[in-house]
């Protein structure tokens, strides 16, 4: 009898144990925790960006948390894609694998994203870019999953083209551009905004990204006659500081224009003087008197929000307005529900149209003036003391 | 003309910092006949070393000193240090292989050299991050004729080739050169002749690695960015330069240099679509030396290759 009382007690005790190992949402305190997943490069050349948009996510988690009218608490899920591929597969994986975690907003990198939307779709998880700007990864497959809270490179390029071309008159380009996808993606962008205002493209050459040398491009694109007015890089931030420093060690007095993938203050800091009057298409402008600015100084985060901070931000909240509608338990539901939203934010009225693009995103003008990006409107080149570059 | 003179100008550049990293595998595999992968990391090591020491006489009150003598504290400082940092690793890493077979050595080098690297990467701030050298040269450009020239290549280029020079001065001109020399042809007879060969191997990896911290500061003052993995790509294609041109040769180091930095440059600016592959391009000619005359442009036959 000892022998079967012993063992029944012990059998109680395991039962019960598992009960409570296997069972973590039903017996824990917090029974409505929804977490929210953050993929973004928080290593690597475009980390100043990744850090500024996680701390942006991070700020917008912190505010719904202290909001009375959400019957959850979520929590932010951080993981680094290092703008590589493989490691951003990696992450969307285990991130999709926890089923607490109702939707996520990703990447900077198009490459990366080009990779995770067959896993969050195969997943079902509703994944937001809030940067990266290749067609693609809405265009594509139009996976339900996914929608995109910034601008694509079409939009970016035909707004710089307009811009350059119809505004300031210059008609002669010579284009520069980097071998990932995020880089033809441009160079196919441009070429198709240049060919449809009738601008002449002088030269075409491509970089490999990790390169520290384009002297010989650059003089050679320097000694064509007559020559281009405007050079044009599609690339991200090292590579683009680089060329223009050396278009400056070579005297070169053309216009310097890219896109969203040079919007970050790494440019100034890297460049320095030499960045003096690069033009670009920017990201949206938040002011510095704005609730959203206010918020993150007082939050004390150690880097700044650059410009895709606002668009985590927002990304963060429009998911959490769609949970808000119809919960969090049916990703399906989640995701068609992120689709129809519109949203007012930071960066204005948020809609997204068939693929899950955003028709808006806030895209400006924006002039490199004094090692910072100034907005064109109101900076000294817009009113005409400081003369602007080209010939 | 201007433009072909500009080229040649930043290809004699491209050549001159492979250069510096090809004279250091020339004179470890000439003097000790050792191949020293991880030189190209050493070198990286001096360029990390003068953006640290930038940013100490930034906190120490850089604002008072002008900037010759930043420049020159910064470049003798960190030659120095890379230079006792080097002699460490030969202390630690190569000196017990050193009657072990030359295989035992290269591999020994190849794993310090990912050893320095991913110490980087890891314990430096954003290690994996690009780093900005810092401007300690003057940056001014003047013209000559059509050229446009900047003060800071030319005392790039003027420092690498005296700096070349007074290593070919030292092996071939001066009594521990000739001790060097001799060790290398025979350490045996070299001992009995009174060479103490442990010293003067000592001495061979200070100077070797002084050579790379100095060639770190200058590769970075050129380039303006600096990564944790510039060493990987560099030391390679120093190591290729330097056996292009014929191993154990200085003139065929520099020969090897120039070859691949003409290969490289030219490539980039004239071949349509070429600026991406310019390494492949280059490594090509590599393969075909090593393929078609093995001993180098300047080296002579040697009976046993690794």
């Amino acid at each position: 009898m000892k022998g079967v009382r012993g063992f029944a007690i012990g059998l109680f005790l395991v039962v019960w144990t598992l009960l409570f190992c296997l069972s973590p949402v039903a017996f824990s305190a917090e029974k409505n925790l929804v977490k929210l997943g953050f993929i973004g490069p928080l290593t690597g050349p475009n980390a100043a960006v990744g850090l500024g948009a996680r701390n942006s996510a991070d700020l917008a988690v912190r505010q719904a948390n202290e909001r009375t009218d959400l019957p959850y608490r979520f929590e932010l899920v951080v993981l680094d894609d290092a703008s590589d591929p493989t490691t951003g597969v990696a992450a969307a994986t285990k991130l999709c694998s926890d089923p607490l975690v109702a939707a996520a907003t990703t990447h900077f990198n198009s490459p990366v994203g080009l990779a995770t939307i067959h896993v969050f779709h195969r997943y079902g998880v509703p994944q937001m870019f809030w940067g990266g700007i290749h067609p693609d990864i809405t265009n594509k497959h139009n996976y339900l999953e996914v929608t995109r809270i910034c601008p694509n490179t079409l939009v970016e390029h035909d707004n710089l083209v307009n811009f350059v071309v119809q505004k300031l008159g210059y008609k002669d380009w010579s284009i520069i551009y980097d071998m990932t996808s995020y880089g033809k993606s441009c160079l196919d962008a441009v070429k198709r905004s240049l060919n449809k205002v009738g601008a002449k493209i002088h030269s075409e050459d491509g970089i490999a990204v990790g390169a520290t040398d384009f002297r010989p491009i650059l003089s050679k694109i320097k000694a064509l006659k007559p020559g281009p007015q405007v050079i044009y890089y599609g690339g991200v931030v090292t590579e683009a500081a680089l060329i223009k420093i050396q278009m400056t060690e070579l005297g070169m007095k053309h216009l310097y224009t890219g896109v969203t993938g040079m919007d970050s203050e790494t440019f100034n800091a890297t460049a320095k003087e030499a960045a003096e009057g690069t033009l670009i298409i920017g990201k949206a402008h938040i002011d510095e008197t704005s609730p959203f600015v206010k918020a993150y100084k007082a939050a004390g985060y150690k880097e700044y929000y650059e410009a895709t901070g606002p668009y985590a931000y927002d990304a963060v909240n429009l998911i959490i307005e769609a949970i808000k509608k119809v919960g969090p338990e049916d990703k399906k539901k989640l995701a068609k529900a992120i689709r129809e939203m519109e949203y007012h934010g930071i960066l204005g009225v948020t809609k997204f149209d068939e693929f899950g693009q955003t028709l808006s995103g806030g895209l400006n003008v924006k002039v490199s003036q004094d090692k910072k990006w100034v907005l064109w409107e109101g900076s000294d080149y817009q009113k005409g003391k400081r003369p602007i570059p080209g010939k | 003309m201007t433009e072909l003179l500009e080229q040649i100008f930043f290809a004699l550049m491209l050549s001159s910092t492979y250069a510096l990293i090809s004279v250091g595998f020339t004179l470890f595999f000439g003097a000790i006949n050792i191949v020293h992968f991880s030189h190209g990391d050493v070198a990286m090591l001096g360029a990390f070393c003068g953006i640290i020491l930038y940013g100490i006489l930034g906190l120490a009150g850089l604002g008072s000193m002008p900037l010759w003598m930043v420049a020159l504290i910064i470049i003798v400082v960190s030659s120095l240090a890379i230079g006792f940092v080097g002699t460490f690793f030969e202390r630690m890493v190569i000196k017990p292989f050193r009657r072990s077979p030359l295989l035992m050595v290269l591999v020994a080098t190849i794993a310090l050299g990912i050893v320095i690297r991913e110490t980087v990467r890891l314990f430096y701030p954003q290690g994996s991050n690009p780093q900005v050298f810092p401007r300690i040269l003057p940056q001014t450009a003047f013209r000559l004729g059509s050229l446009q020239l900047r003060v800071d290549h030319l005392i790039i280029l003027l420092i690498s080739v005296l700096l070349i020079v007074v290593m070919f001065l030292f092996i071939n001109r001066t009594r521990a050169g000739l001790a060097i020399r001799a060790i290398s042809q025979d350490m045996e007879a070299a001992n009995l002749m009174g060479i103490n060969s442990d010293i003067m191997i000592a001495t061979t990896f200070l100077i070797g690695s002084i050579l790379a911290g100095l060639a770190g500061v200058l590769i970075g003052s050129y380039q303006t960015v600096v990564r944790f993995d510039i060493g990987l790509m560099g030391g390679i294609k120093g190591f290729s330069a330097a056996v292009v041109g014929g191993l154990g040769s200085f003139y065929g180091a520099i020969a090897g240099s120039l070859v691949l930095g003409f290969v490289e440059s030219l490539v980039s600016a004239y071949v349509p679509g070429g600026a991406p592959y310019k390494d492949v391009f280059a490594f090509v000619i590599v393969i075909f030396f090593l393929v078609f005359k093995p001993s180098g442009i300047l080296g002579k036959a040697a009976p046993v290759k690794i």
